[in-house]
This record gives C-alpha cells, sequence and structure tokens, in this order.
C-alpha cells in the first residue's frame, strides 16, 4: 500500500519543522542567559538543565516511572468507570438530564481545591495520587463515549428495531461499536490530563512521604532546595511522560481497535 | 427446518409469501401536516409494487409505516401469510445506502440478522444460509472478508440485499435501494432483484422516483401525490423480463402513461 508510506513521509517533514522550532528556541534562550547574565537560579541556561538531568538521572528516571505509573492507573480507571457512566447515561435520556450536569460540574471544579480533602479522606500514597489523576481525566471520556454511543446512525437504529432487537443487542452490537473512535477521540485528550493530575496529586500527597517520589513530589522538594536547573530538568521529563502516554494510547488503538477506528475520520491528521 | 435459499419455487407453508394489507392508514409529522391521508392498498402474496411519486409525497413514510417502523396515527398494517406475521425476520427492508456496519466484514453484515435474531444454535446451517445470500446476490468468496470501506458501491448494495435475503424473509420493503448508484449499476441490480423473485416469489414493495425501474420491476404501480393513491397502473409486461425489454414498443407506451399520471400528480 502507497499511502501510509507518503502519510508517514508528511509527518515526518512536519517533525523535521517543529523540531528546527524547538532548536531555535533552545538557542533563543541559552544566548538571553548568556547575553543577560542571568542568575542561574532564576532562569539557568539549557546546558546547566542537560547536565544537572544527567547528574539526577537515577531520580528523574524513577519519578517518571513513579507518576508514569499512577497516570496509567488514573487514565485506566477513568477509562472504565467513564465508560459505565456513558452506558448508564446512553440507556436513558431522563438519567442523562438529572446527572450530566453533574458531570459537567465535576469538569469545573478545580482539582487543586479538593486535593487536600482527598488526602484527609484517602491518606498520603500511590492511590491518593490515582483518584486525582483519575478526577482530571474523567470528563473527557465521559462526554465523548456518551456522545458515540447517543450519535448512532437513524437507519443502522431502524435495521436492529426491524429486527426486533432487545435494547442489550442494540447496545452490544451497535452503540459501544460505534462508540469505540469516540472513547480514542476522549483517551488522546485524556492522556495528557491524567498525566497532569498524577503531578499535581503527587505536588499534595508525595511531599508528605519519603519512599514516594513522582515528578510532582521531586519538583516540590527541588523547589524548596531552590534547585531552578533540576526543577527544569523535571519540567522536559513531565513533558516526555505526556508525549509518551499519548503515543502509547494511539499506538494501542492503532493495534487493538483499528477494526472499530478505520474509516471513522481521525486517522489522518 | 428452514429452506435453503435458493430452494426452488413452491407454495409450501414454511417458506411462502405474505399479503400486505394497509387499511385507512393515516400519519401525521407536526400537529396539522399528514403525511399519509386514509390510504389503502392491498400488494398479493408474491407480487412486486413500485411506489412512486414526486419527493415528499409521503412514499418512504408509507414503506417505514408497513415496515411498522412509524405507527400510524390511525388505520391498521397486516400481513398475512408468510412465515408468521409476528416473526421479527418475516420482514427484511433495505435502505437507500447499504447501511452496512463498518467494523463488521462483508460476512459479519450478513450474519447479522442470524445473530439478532438468535438463530445461530446450528453454526453449519447458518454458515449455509449465509453462503447461499451471498452467492445468491453475487458476491464471491475472495469478497467475504472485506470490509465496507473496501467494498465499491454496488458491491455494498448488494451485501445489503444478501443481509436481507439471509433470514429468508416472506415480505421485501425497498426505498430506494439503487438511487445512489450509477444507470449501469442500477440496471445490474434491476436484473439480480428480478433474478431473486424469480427464484423465490417473495411478495415486494419498492418505493422509487425512477420510472423506468419501477416499470421494468413491477407488477402494479401506485403513484402517491400529496398522501393518496392517486393512481393504480396495471404492468401487463411478461415475466421474465429481459434487457431487451427496456427498448419495446410496450415498455415505451407504459412509460408515456406513468409519466403523464406522475405529471398530473405532481401539479
Amino acid at each position: 500500500m502507497n499511502r501510509p508510506a507518503r502519510g508517514f513521509g508528511k509527518s515526518f517533514q512536519q517533525a523535521y519543522l517543529s523540531l528546527a522550532v524547538l532548536v531555535f528556541v533552545v538557542m533563543i534562550w541559552h544566548v538571553a542567559v548568556v547575553l543577560l547574565k542571568i542568575q542561574p537560579i532564576i532562569l539557568p541556561s539549557p546546558m546547566r538543565v542537560a547536565s544537572v538531568a544527567w547528574a539526577e538521572r537515577a531520580a528523574l528516571a524513577m519519578a517518571f516511572l513513579a507518576t508514569a505509573k499512577a497516570a496509567f492507573y488514573g487514565l485506566g480507571m477513568s477509562v472504565a468507570i467513564g465508560s459505565l457512566v456513558a452506558i448508564l447515561f446512553s440507556q436513558s435520556a431522563r438519567v442523562r438530564a438529572a446527572f450530566y450536569p453533574y458531570v459537567i460540574f465535576l469538569q469545573t471544579v478545580p482539582i487543586i481545591a479538593i486535593a487536600p480533602l482527598l488526602i484527609t479522606w484517602f491518606g498520603y500514597g500511590f492511590w491518593t495520587v490515582v483518584k486525582v489523576s483519575m478526577i482530571i481525566s474523567l470528563f473527557p471520556i465521559i462526554s465523548n463515549v456518551t456522545a458515540g454511543l447517543i450519535s448512532v446512525d437513524q437507519n443502522l437504529l431502524d435495521l436492529f428495531r426491524l429486527q426486533r432487537a432487545s435494547k442489550w443487542q442494540v447496545l452490544w452490537k451497535l452503540r459501544i461499536p460505534s462508540a469505540v473512535s469516540h472513547l480514542v477521540l476522549g483517551m488522546r485528550i485524556s492522556a495528557g490530563l491524567a498525566v497532569i493530575g498524577a503531578i499535581v496529586g503527587e505536588m499534595f500527597v508525595g511531599y508528605g512521604s519519603a519512599d514516594y517520589a513522582g515528578l510532582g513530589a521531586v519538583m516540590t522538594q527541588w523547589q524548596r532546595l531552590a534547585r531552578t536547573d533540576a526543577i527544569m530538568s523535571a519540567v522536559v521529563a513531565s513533558t516526555l511522560l505526556g508525549i509518551t502516554t499519548l503515543a502509547i494510547v494511539n499506538l494501542s488503538a492503532r493495534l487493538l481497535l483499528n477494526r472499530w477506528t478505520a474509516g471513522a475520520g481521525f486517522e489522518q491528521e | 427446518m428452514r429452506k435453503p435459499f435458493m430452494g426452488s419455487v413452491d407454495s409450501d407453508e414454511n417458506t411462502s409469501a405474505a399479503s400486505i394489507h394497509v387499511a385507512g392508514v393515516s400519519v401525521r409529522f407536526a400537529t396539522d401536516r399528514w403525511v399519509l391521508q386514509d390510504i389503502d392498498l392491498s400488494v398479493i402474496a408474491g407480487e412486486i409494487v413500485a411506489l412512486l411519486g414526486p419527493s415528499g409525497c409521503g412514499k418512504s413514510t408509507l414503506l417505514r409505516t408497513i415496515a411498522r417502523l412509524i405507527s400510524p396515527d390511525s388505520g391498521t398494517v397486516t400481513l398475512q401469510g408468510g412465515n408468521s406475521a409476528r416473526r421479527s425476520s418475516d420482514l427484511a427492508y433495505v435502505f437507500q445506502d447499504a447501511t452496512l456496519l463498518p467494523w463488521r466484514s462483508v460476512w459479519e453484515n450478513v450474519r447479522l440478522p442470524l445473530e439478532i435474531g438468535r438463530r445461530l444454535d446450528s453454526n453449519i446451517s447458518s454458515t449455509r444460509l449465509i453462503t447461499e445470500a451471498l452467492l445468491a446476490v453475487g458476491l464471491m468468496e475472495q469478497d467475504w472478508r472485506k470490509f465496507p470501506r473496501h467494498l465499491s458501491g454496488g458491491m455494498r448494495m448488494r451485501c445489503s440485499l444478501a443481509r436481507a435475503l439471509v433470514t429468508d424473509p416472506s415480505v421485501l420493503l425497498l426505498d430506494e435501494p439503487f438511487a445512489a448508484l450509477d444507470d449501469m449499476l442500477r440496471t445490474r441490480m434491476n436484473e439480480l432483484l428480478l433474478e431473486l423473485w424469480q427464484a423465490r416469489s417473495r411478495t415486494m414493495v419498492f418505493v422509487t422516483h425512477n420510472i423506468a425501474e419501477a416499470i421494468y420491476l413491477s407488477h402494479r404501480i401506485a403513484i402517491l401525490g400529496q398522501g393518496k393513491v392517486a393512481a393504480w397502473i396495471e404492468n401487463q409486461l411478461p415475466f421474465p423480463r429481459t434487457r431487451q425489454l427496456r427498448s419495446s414498443m410496450e415498455f415505451a407506451q407504459l412509460f408515456g402513461q406513468v409519466s403523464s399520471k406522475l405529471a398530473e400528480v405532481a401539479t
């Protein structure tokens, strides 16, 4: 097949362009720090960040993995809970009318405000971080999957009605398969949010325990030691984690869900 | 016991056509917008009836009412004979577009009605039913594993027909089934439909706005206008119908008759 190869070449070219922008920004950053003689505690040079990152590679790698684990559990829980909620919503317009406003409410609550509450209820620990991550990444799953389950082609619904399909059959054989592509769309948004949620959670939770150090916890510690260069290396690690999570979502969608997502319209971007 | 799809034409109780009786059916969409007004219509078992009319005349609504996708505001629709008027699969509907499930292969799409009707009890017989339906519409084995997005429009429509036929329905309802296809393909699909009818002689009602198609396929043509059956036209053209028939004198005469009636209704 010719087309995927060409698509890949094109995206490769675009990757070059964005890479060029990155290099340019880093150069400006370096030149600015040197010329303006900026204190390293305010803004360290990119070289300095890189060397600190290398020196702290063990701590960073451990923090990366700890946060990755929390974000994956958080995302996994949002997918499971969000899909179940969406299925409930899809079964009745009344249930939707009653509960959907609160789902939007969930979206608007600042997570920083409830993180201390979660610590009060669930204590300092890994699972509290997972819960913060889950709460932050839940909404896109619920809204996308609900939309997917509801917006089924009318003719297809009629086809099932003609066969006198049960509600369960319509759900299992029509609604859920046609919502898979919406789930993937939701997961793409939630992947980044789950990472943010995990880091925010760690900033509150990891603070209290010495044995648990995710990226958020590590950043808080370094901030107290005024290690700006180390914080920036953790920021880079966080960004990499966000990208990695998104890549894993995309890759697993392509490998596992291709049957349902192919031709759904969002594969070519 | 089920008869194989390509079985001989017979009047066996298990596999016979059904007649359709529409009595005094009215349907309205808004409070005072009547789409169908007091329609009476009977289709004899084994007959092919074309519903023809200008767009917005309610012909699709009538077909959907017969299919019980719409419940009429007054009047009744009854199916008599056939396997059993109650059995879900006794009536099959073919939509304007193929309406296939994109995540299912050709084979799996055709299997869908059997799955929904929970009639997969014996794998061997369902495999046979699906195979027969696919072969009957001219889909060859190399296409059975393909997904709808890899099929041409004509092949998708064939797949849709196979899905309608796999349960061996006694009534086949078609809602402008080939409107999206080009003329060549449309002609070929019309021939296919006639072949299928000749093998089975099931009752068929189809909606079209193509006069030639209505004449080529039907025993009778109902011309609908403003929610009523404005005229019935008997179609005496002999069966089996061939491609040559389309260029015959009788065909042209009937064409003229139908189109002038249609023009009358439209004004």
